[in-house]
C-alpha cells in the first residue's frame, strides 16, 4: 500500500472533498427562507389553487435575486431544483407543462403558448403558424394543425398553406376552438401594406383543408390623424371551450398642435366586437360611459369584467347592463395589484414592487366570491423565520391552477 | 489489476513535482490576492474617510462593500486556475510525447511490459483525470480558508459575507464545480470523453507520422459529429421534437459510444500500428 501513496492520497482527497461538497449543498437549507401564507381571516382551503411567482432578494449585499414559487405548501426555489427538473422546465407548472406531462406523444415538437391549444374532456387540438418570417420575397407560412380524439387516442395532423399568404407579414394564432367537429382558429394577421386584422379560419378536419375564412375586424391603414387598435380580450378559460370570442376596437383621434412635435389624443372611442363561434354572428357592443376607458380584465360568457380603480365592474353585453360592482381591498401607496378571475372566485394580490416580508407590510392576498363579493380568505405572504431587514419579495405573477 | 494500479501510480509520480508546484502556486497566489485586494480596499476606505472626510456611510454608498466575489473576479484568483488548466491540457500531449523523446525511448520499455497495452492507454487517461479532479478538490478545500482570510482583514461593516456555495455559483467557477452532482458527472464525463478523443488522435500521429496528423484531425471531426448529431438534428428540423430529457439521454449515450470507440481505436493503434 505504501508504494501507492500518491494514488491513494489523490483518490481519497477527491472523493472526500467532492462528496462532502455535494452532500453538504444538498442537505443545507438553501439559506433561502421558507415563505408561507399567514391567515388573517377566512378559509385556508381556498388557497389551494393559488400559485405566486416572484423574485426574492435575501437582502445580504451581493446575493442575487432568486426565482421562487409560493403555494399553500410553501416556497419552492428554482435554485434548489435538481438538474433534471431544471432542464425539463417543470418549475412553473403552467398549462403547457401540464399538457406535456399528460400527452407526451401529442405535444412532441409543439411549442408556443396555451392559446395555440384547445382542450375538452374528449378533444385536444392545436394550431400554429410555421415559417413566420418578415421577408419580402415569398412567404411559405402554413398552418400546422393537429387534433386528437382523447377517447381513442387517434391524432389527425396536417399542414395547409395560409390562403393569400403573400399578403401577410405575420400571422399569429390567438385562439383555437372546436364547434361541432369544425376547428376554428382566430388569428391576428399583419398586412404587408400596413395595418392588421383579426381573422377566423375554419378547418375541415377530415378532408384536411381550410373551408372558410372570415375577417372579423381590421384596423387597416392608419389614415391621417386616426389610429385604430384591435385586440382579442382574454377569456376566463383560454384553453377550454368558450362560445364567444370578444375583441376590443379602439379608434383614437389625434391632433398635432402647431409647432409641437408631439401629438395629443383628442378623442378615444372603444367598442367591443362579440363573435359567436356557433352561429358565426358578429355583434358590435358599446359599453356604457361609466366604464369607458377602463381596462378589461377578461370575459366569461356574456360577462365582461372591467377594472375601475379599486373595484371590479361586471357588465352583461347581451342585455347591455351593469350587473355588479365588487369592491377590492384598498390599494397601498405605490403598490401594485394583481387580479385573476377563475371559476367562481376573484383573486387579488396587493403588494409593493419590493415588498417587505414582515407582517403588517407584506403582500396581501384576498379571495372574493365573484357573485356576492364576500371575502373567502385573506392572508399575508410572510417568511416563517425573520429575514434580513432589507430583504424583499417582488411578486410578478398570480396564477390560478 | 495490480499492474494497472502500478502504472497509474507510476504516471502520477512522473508529474508529481510539477503538480505540487501548481497546487502551491495556486494557494499562494490566491491567498496573496485576498490580502492585496483587502488591503487595497481598506486603504481606499482610510483615504476616503481621513483625507476626503467622507463618513463611513458615504464611503460605503460610493464604493460598496467588499465581497469575496471582488477577489474571485480578479486575476489573482482566476490567473492560477487558468495556468493550472493550461498546464494540464499541455500535459495531455506531454504524457504521450515524453515517452518518445530522448535517447532511450521510454515507450519501448513501456510497450515491452508483460501487460495488456490497453493498461498503458487507460492509466494515462486516469492519471490526467485524477489530477484534474485533484485540482478542483484543492480549490474547494482552500476556498473557505481564503474566505476566512478576507473576514480577518476587513471589518464586518465594510464587507458583505458570502458562503462558499454562493461564491461557486458565480459563472466561471460554476463551470468547474456545477450546482448539482448530476451535472458534475455529466461535465467531467464529457471531459473524460474529450481526453480519450485527443489521446487517440495523438496515437494516430504516433502511428502514421505526417499522414497520421490528418487521420487524427479526421478522427476528431468524426467524433464531434457523432456526439452532436442529436442536437444537430433538432437544429436542422427547426423544431424541438425531442424533450430536453431525451436530448440529455441521447447525448449521454453518444458520449459513452465516443469514449468506448476512442479507447478501442487507441488500443488497436497501440497494439498493431504504433511505431517507435
Amino acid at each position: 500500500m505504501k508504494r501507492y501513496w500518491r494514488l491513494v492520497t489523490i483518490i481519497t482527497v477527491v472523493a472526500l472533498t467532492v462528496g462532502t461538497f455535494y452532500i453538504q449543498s444538498a442537505l443545507s437549507a438553501s439559506g433561502s427562507p421558507e415563505i408561507v401564507f399567514e391567515k388573517i381571516s377566512g378559509n385556508k382551503d381556498e388557497l389551494d389553487p393559488v400559485v405566486l411567482e416572484g423574485l426574492l432578494n435575501p437582502g445580504s449585499g451581493m446575493s442575487a435575486d432568486e426565482r421562487v414559487k409560493v403555494t399553500a405548501e410553501g416556497a419552492m426555489y428554482e435554485r434548489k431544483q435538481s438538474f433534471l427538473e431544471r432542464i425539463s422546465g417543470s418549475f412553473f407548472g403552467n398549462d403547457m407543462q401540464r399538457l406535456k406531462e399528460k400527452h407526451r406523444g401529442f405535444m412532441r415538437g409543439k411549442s408556443g403558448n396555451a392559446s395555440f391549444f384547445y382542450e375538452t374532456d374528449s378533444t385536444l387540438a392545436y394550431a400554429a403558424v410555421n415559417n413566420q418570417s418578415a421577408r419580402i420575397s415569398e412567404s411559405n407560412m402554413e398552418f400546422d394543425v393537429a387534433v386528437m380524439d382523447k377517447d381513442n387516442g387517434k391524432t389527425l395532423s396536417f399542414n395547409v398553406p395560409i390562403p393569400n399568404r403573400a399578403k401577410y407579414v405575420q400571422v399569429w394564432v390567438e385562439d383555437v376552438q372546436m364547434i361541432d367537429g369544425e376547428l376554428k382558429v382566430i388569428t391576428q394577421n399583419f398586412f404587408r401594406d400596413g395595418g392588421n386584422g383579426e381573422l377566423l379560419y375554419r378547418f375541415d378536419i377530415t378532408n384536411e383543408e381550410i373551408n372558410g375564412k372570415e375577417t372579423i375586424a381590421t384596423a387597416d391603414n392608419q389614415e391621417g390623424n386616426k389610429r385604430k387598435h384591435i385586440q382579442l380580450l382574454s377569456s376566463s378559460d383560454q384553453i377550454g371551450a368558450h362560445p364567444y370570442v370578444i375583441f376590443s376596437k379602439t379608434t383614437e383621434m389625434r391632433r398635432q398642435k402647431q409647432g409641437h412635435a408631439q401629438t395629443t389624443t383628442e378623442k378615444r372611442e372603444r367598442k367591443f366586437i362579440v363573435y359567436n363561434l356557433k352561429t358565426d354572428e358578429k355583434k358590435s357592443v358599446k359599453a356604457p360611459n361609466s366604464v369607458a376607458g377602463k381596462d378589461v380584465l377578461m370575459y366569461k360568457k356574456e360577462t365582461l369584467y372591467f377594472r375601475d380603480e379599486n373595484q371590479i365592474v361586471t357588465y352583461n353585453w347581451k342585455n347591455d347592463e351593469i350587473t355588479g360592482k365588487l369592491k377590492l381591498p384598498s390599494l397601498k401607496e405605490g403598490g401594485q395589484t394583481l387580479v385573476k378571475i377563475a371559476e367562481d372566485n376573484i383573486y387579488v394580490l396587493n403588494s409593493q414592487i419590493e415588498s417587505s416580508l414582515e407582517p403588517g407590510s407584506a403582500p396581501v392576498l384576498v379571495i372574493l366570491d365573484s357573485d356576492s363579493g364576500d371575502v373567502l380568505y385573506k392572508g399575508e405572504v410572510v417568511t416563517e423565520e425573520p429575514v434580513a431587514k432589507n430583504a424583499y419579495l417582488n411578486i410578478y405573477e398570480l396564477m390560478i391552477k | 489489476m495490480n499492474r494497472f494500479v502500478k502504472l497509474v501510480n507510476f504516471e502520477l509520480s512522473r508529474f508529481m513535482k510539477v503538480y505540487l508546484v501548481l497546487i502551491a502556486m495556486t494557494v499562494i497566489v490566491q491567498v496573496a490576492g485576498v490580502i492585496v485586494k483587502a488591503n487595497g480596499y481598506m486603504a481606499d476606505a482610510n483615504k476616503a474617510m481621513y483625507e476626503d472626510m467622507l463618513s463611513q456611510e458615504q464611503f460605503l454608498e460610493k464604493y460598496g462593500q467588499m465581497a469575496f466575489i471582488d477577489v474571485a473576479r480578479s486575476l489573482w484568483f482566476m490567473g492560477p486556475i487558468t495556468i493550472c488548466v493550461a498546464a494540464l491540457i499541455f500535459y495531455v500531449f506531454i504524457i504521450w510525447y515524453r515517452d518518445w523523446l530522448g535517447k532511450n525511448t521510454f515507450i519501448y520499455r513501456l510497450l515491452m511490459l508483460p501487460t495488456a497495452r490497453l493498461n498503458i492507454y487507460v492509466s494515462k487517461m486516469i492519471t490526467i483525470f485524477l489530477m484534474v479532479l485533484g485540482l478542483v478538490s484543492v480549490q474547494l478545500i482552500f476556498l473557505p480558508l481564503e474566505n476566512n482570510v478576507l473576514k480577518w482583514m476587513v471589518p464586518t461593516d465594510f464587507r458583505s459575507d458570502m458562503t462558499v456555495s454562493q461564491i461557486i455559483n458565480w459563472k466561471y467557477l460554476s463551470m468547474l464545480v456545477p450546482q448539482t452532482f448530476s451535472e458534475f458527472v455529466l461535465y467531467y464525463g464529457a471531459g473524460f470523453m474529450a481526453l480519450t478523443v485527443v489521446s487517440t488522435a495523438i496515437l494516430f500521429e504516433r502511428s502514421f507520422k505526417w499522414k497520421g496528423i490528418i487521420a487524427g484531425i479526421i478522427y476528431i471531426a468524426i467524433t464531434v459529429l457523432i456526439f452532436i448529431w442529436p442536437a444537430l438534428l433538432v437544429f436542422i428540423m427547426g423544431r424541438d421534437f425531442l424533450y430536453p430529457l431525451e436530448i440529455v439521454g441521447l447525448e449521454t449515450a453518444m458520449g459513452i459510444i465516443v469514449t468506448a470507440m476512442s479507447i478501442w481505436v487507441g488500443n488497436y493503434l497501440l497494439n498493431k500500428k504504433i511505431t517507435v
